[in-house]
């Protein structure tokens, strides 16, 4: 099963890399998104059996992370599809800068694709340190071609400040891999490995001092490539430069394996007994990242950077939840999945918008509803579930988040929690208002209809976010409730 | 580096770690790119050189398969790729923020910092991660550095080896568990981000007809 | 405290004699090494020694602004020198004068007979030698806290506090065991040579261009006898830091009973074997000079610092390697 995870990628990756038509390559990619699917949902009937537990293992977070990550990557490749057909080959004009510029080629980029899904996948099929790191190291060089797919000046710029801080955060939660080594290099256990299991079950016999310093690098590390503040500042970047689909793709997907490497941390943290030294640690970042993400959403022009920073707040609250006891963790891990949900699907949308209106800036994007039929309604929803507004999912999350925080007896925390997410939910909601109501700007003529490969995606990511507010099915609160136990009961 | 017999494998093992740290100071001090490269192969093949100095197991062909692997890439095939990526751009001196006095210095105050670092750690249960801990962490410092200080992106990517160098340095004593498959695919993955990295630059050459970061001044809030 | 005994004291004192007499040929071997490297026939190597002696027959002529100060630097600058050199142990055996702390009054007298060239070279009221003086001023002011930061680390390196017992003394156990140590500051201390004798990548002593020179403008106006003892003070001091160089960079193998400090009992032919071994070092560090200053160009003066701080990050390296 896991074999198959993460070759049946794999393998497209290469053959679409020489695949020279248009057509079969694209057939290939929905192929294989949509197989993918399959198999990560079939986890959820049979458990998958690992040929070495050490290696490969799927337990409750990873089966989440897995069959989101498919998810996405499916709902991505039927938008890719609309998004390949309505871009237009050869030499165009830059709307922002006035230079031409190209695509690159689209084999080159599916093959990418396919290739950050492999290392997605394999992210969340393994607990062994290393192998978590080796993948999240590749999901960065396989996604830094994706954002150079339009071939300008400001993505260059956006893909080298990417990839040159990711590169250096992850080297940096090497160095904690190693020190993590070190600190539970033991005289019972010489030969160590560096699974999940084994740490914990060694959790007796560490030296503290390396263990900490372990920490430290590697929560750094992956905060980096978690897009946590300070050291967010790549993402508004990648994320505004990026093609749609790859944006939904980092967002959605990227996040969450990083977060899910600081997940595992914090397992092997509190097994070891330093979970108060890393909940403190987690919620400090965690009310950074949403501080700077309420200064700098407030008054932002560009609604696809808005829509980043809004991903380093969402982050910061998944830490705030982490760090704030078991039941705040399953509000967090409620959380992660419909962040990724909603956002996916935003970005999405905001590649329509792109489209239409040639333009990033939020206010010259007048009268949406009108112009786009089906996308603005779906962006204006989509707006006000990531901003947290009652009957979606992301209510749900953020309000048991909440109680987690109060039911600790933190008053204060609490109290900042709200006032920030108050922050944010206004300065996010002003200026859609805006873009959704009021003439279309002269020059752009509102659309009848429109592609249903890049609307339909949209819709089904915002019908679960809904969903997942209004009933949610018994058996996923369990798996919810066996993700967050993870972290706090070993 | 002191209170070791003159000719013993440890006696040699302090050497090699000397020398890897005045490699850090030079590299700070270099203001030719032929002299970076040339000092990152030096340093990459004294890398390579140690898992022979460490190794303690009983099979005598595994330590030299391994140092043959990592002098071949760190030694000798990544300062090929640079070489060959500066080969593709124009001459241009170095101009870094911030002058390579300053550099030094503040590379002397990083290795001191690891020196009390590692007596702050204290001892482990294999000594020897204690004996690399202060010149991989100064390694590690002088690639953090160089990133910072230096201008143009070719010289961001030395910076990036030189970091890598100094965690390479951190994990070189589990060669005496004989398990470095980990390692290995670790390798290979700074392999292709080197490669990665250097098409990036190339592209950047092409598209800004520079490699000077300070032209990606565009996205900011 | 060192007891001397009545066989090493005169060995010390042999020694001293054979530095004063031996010194000017330094200059000497520099030259005859670049010029056998530029391929030229080159000076003689004892054209010092015909200098000075065709100098001290003739009359010094003094600048009418001048004071006295102008004509007690010569005579001060070799006293000077004279007593630091007194206080260097050379070939094994202790220096003819050792106290606790004279590894600080040796860099202190180097300092005063530099301070006296200063005050001679303002005397003059010219505005050349004021250039001069500024600029050896600066380049001392950096380069003396790094000579006696590398005493220190060789004092502490041996737990001792007279010169004597901190080179001459260095056993061949101590240095096999502190060797990256000792070549580290071996290192330093050749830059400084450089640096203190105004040697090329930091001044070229050749030049005739008074605007980029930093020694030989400070001597300008000084002629005859008074200029004699100007280079041979100067000759001095290059052979002081060869002295010292060449006591760190090879250990000694403790004859004479003298690293033990018990036994007066040595025998000739061991000091002869030391002090031959040392003399050679030093001869070979002066030819590493010409090397050097065929090699290179002289440095701009703002890069002067830049080899300074090399100096001095060897010094620390040192001085970290000690750490435990």
């Amino acid at each position: 099963m896991f074999i198959a995870l993460l070759c049946l990628p794999f393998a497209a990756a290469i053959a679409s890399w020489f695949i020279p038509t248009d057509a079969p390559r694209r057939l290939v990619l929905l192929t294989v998104a949509g197989g993918e699917l399959l198999l990560a949902l079939s986890c959820w009937i049979i458990p998958p059996i690992s040929f070495n537990e050490e290696i490969f293992q799927l337990d409750a977070m990873g089966k989440l992370v897995l069959t989101l990550t498919t998810l996405l990557f499916f709902v991505a490749s039927v938008y890719a599809v609309g998004y390949f057909r309505s871009e237009t080959a050869g030499v165009r004009k830059d709307f922002q800068q006035g230079l031409h510029f190209s695509n690159a080629p689209e084999a080159t980029f599916t093959a990418c694709l396919l290739l950050f899904l492999t290392s997605a996948v394999l992210v969340a099929i393994t607990r062994h340190f290393g192998l978590l790191w080796v993948g999240i190291e590749t999901t960065t060089l396989v996604s830094a071609p994706l954002i150079y797919f339009h071939r300008h000046r400001r993505s260059l710029e956006a893909t080298w400040k990417y990839l040159l801080i990711c590169s250096v955060g992850i080297a940096l939660a090497l160095i904690g891999n190693v020190l993590l080594d070190i600190s539970v290099h033991t005289q019972e256990r010489p030969a160590s490995s560096m699974s999940v299991d084994a740490l914990i079950l060694n959790a007796g016999n560490i030296y503290p001092g390396w263990f900490k310093a372990a920490f430290v690098f590697l929560f750094i590390g992956y905060g980096t490539k978690m897009g946590v503040a300070p050291m967010h500042t790549w993402l508004p970047d990648a994320h505004s430069e990026a093609p749609s689909l790859v944006s939904a793709l980092l967002s959605g997907a990227l996040l969450n394996c990083a977060f899910l490497g600081i997940f595992r941390l914090f397992q092997i943290s509190t097994a070891v007994g330093f979970g108060e030294f890393a909940s403190s640690l987690l919620l400090a970042f965690g009310f950074l990242s949403m501080l700077v993400a309420a200064m700098f959403i407030v008054g932002q022009g560009d609604f696809k950077r808005m829509l980043a920073y809004s991903s380093v707040e969402h982050m910061g609250i998944l830490l705030i939840a982490l760090g704030s006891g078991m039941e705040a963790a399953r509000g967090g891990v409620l959380h992660m999945i419909n962040h990724s949900l909603a956002k996916a699907a935003l970005f999405l949308l905001a590649g329509n918008i792109l489209a239409k209106y040639n333009t990033k800036s939020g206010h010259d994007v007048t009268g949406l509803a009108k112009t786009l039929p089906f996308t603005g309604p779906l962006w204006l929803a989509g707006i006000f579930a990531i901003a947290g507004f009652p009957p979606f999912g992301l209510f749900i999350s953020e309000y048991s988040v909440l109680q987690g925080i109060l039911r600790q007896g933190n008053f204060w925390p609490a109290l900042l929690y709200l006032a920030l997410l108050g922050i944010i939910f206004v300065g996010m909601i002003t200026p859609i208002l805006h873009m959704c109501q009021g003439k279309t700007p002269p020059g752009i003529r509102p659309a009848r209809t429109e592609n249903l490969f890049l609307t339909v995606p949209s819709f089904c990511l915002m019908l679960l976010v809904l969903s997942l507010g209004i009933m949610m099915p018994e058996w996923f609160g369990e798996a919810l409730d066996l993700a967050a136990a993870l972290a706090f009961k070993p | 580096m002191s209170g070791v017999p003159f000719f013993s494998s440890m006696g040699w093992l302090h050497v090699i770690l000397g020398f890897i740290v005045l490699t850090d100071l030079s590299l700070l001090a270099a203001e030719h790119r032929r002299v970076c490269i040339r000092l990152i192969a030096l340093q990459g093949m004294l890398l390579g050189a140690l898992p022979l100095l460490m190794h303690t197991g009983e099979t005598a062909i595994y330590p030299w398969v391994v140092a043959a692997i990592f002098f071949g890439t760190k030694g000798i095939l990544l300062p090929w790729l640079l070489w060959r990526t500066m080969k593709q751009l124009p001459f241009s001196a170095m101009r870094p923020y911030v002058g390579s006095t300053v550099c030094v210095l503040i590379g002397l105050c990083g290795f001191m910092l690891s020196l009390w670092l590692a007596g702050r750690l204290g001892l482990t249960f294999n000594a020897l991660f204690s004996q690399v801990f202060p010149t991989s962490f100064t390694t590690i410092f002088a690639g953090l550095l160089l990133i910072v200080t230096q201008r143009t992106a070719l010289n961001q990517i030395f910076g990036y080896l030189v970091l890598e160098n100094g965690i390479y340095l951190l994990n070189v004593p589990m060669i005496q568990y004989e398990n470095l498959w980990l390692e290995l695919s670790i390798l290979l993955d700074i392999l292709v981000g080197i490669f990665v990295m250097g098409i990036a630059v190339l592209h950047i050459y092409r598209v800004f007809e520079s490699t000077d970061v300070d032209r990606f001044a565009v996205l900011r809030d | 405290m060192i007891k001397p005994y009545p066989a090493q004291y005169c060995a010390s004192i042999a020694c001293l004699l054979l530095s004063l007499l031996l010194a000017p040929l330094l200059f000497g071997i520099i030259n005859r090494v670049k010029a056998k490297v530029a391929g030229r026939q080159g000076r003689p190597l004892l054209q010092l020694y015909f200098d000075i002696n065709k100098l001290l027959r003739k009359n010094s002529v003094y600048p009418q602004t001048s004071t006295r100060f102008f004509r007690i630097a010569p005579v001060a600058g070799v006293a000077a020198a004279l007593a630091a050199l007194l206080m260097l142990p050379f070939g094994g055996v202790p220096a003819v004068l050792s106290f606790p702390g004279d590894f600080i009054v040796m860099p202190a007298l180097l300092a005063f007979s530099r301070y006296m060239l200063i005050l001679a070279a303002l005397d003059t009221g010219s505005a050349f030698e004021g250039m001069g003086a500024a600029r050896e001023s600066l380049f001392s002011a950096m380069a003396e806290p790094i000579l006696i930061f590398c005493l220190m680390v060789l004092a502490y390196a041996s737990r001792e506090y007279s010169l004597s017992l901190i080179l001459g003394g260095l056993p061949a156990t101590l240095w096999l065991a502190e060797w990256p140590m000792y070549l580290l500051l071996a290192i330093a201390l050749f830059l400084l040579l450089l640096v203190e004798n105004s040697r090329i990548p930091v001044d070229d002593p050749n030049t005739h261009l008074e605007l980029t020179m930093i020694h030989e403008v400070m001597i300008l106006d000084h002629s005859g006898p008074d200029l004699a003892l100007l280079e041979y003070s100067a000759s001095l001091k290059l052979w002081i830091f060869c002295l010292i160089i060449s006591g760190i960079a090879i250990p000694q193998a403790g004859v004479w009973g003298f690293a033990e400090r018990s036994s007066p009992a040595g025998s000739f032919p061991s000091f002869a074997l030391e002090a031959g071994t040392m003399l050679l070092m030093i001869l070979c560090i002066a030819a590493l000079v010409g090397c050097v200053e065929s090699a290179m160009a002289r440095l701009r003066l703002e890069r002067v610092p830049q080899v300074l701080t090399l100096a001095g990050s060897f010094a620390c390296l040192a001085a970290l390697s000690l750490w435990r």
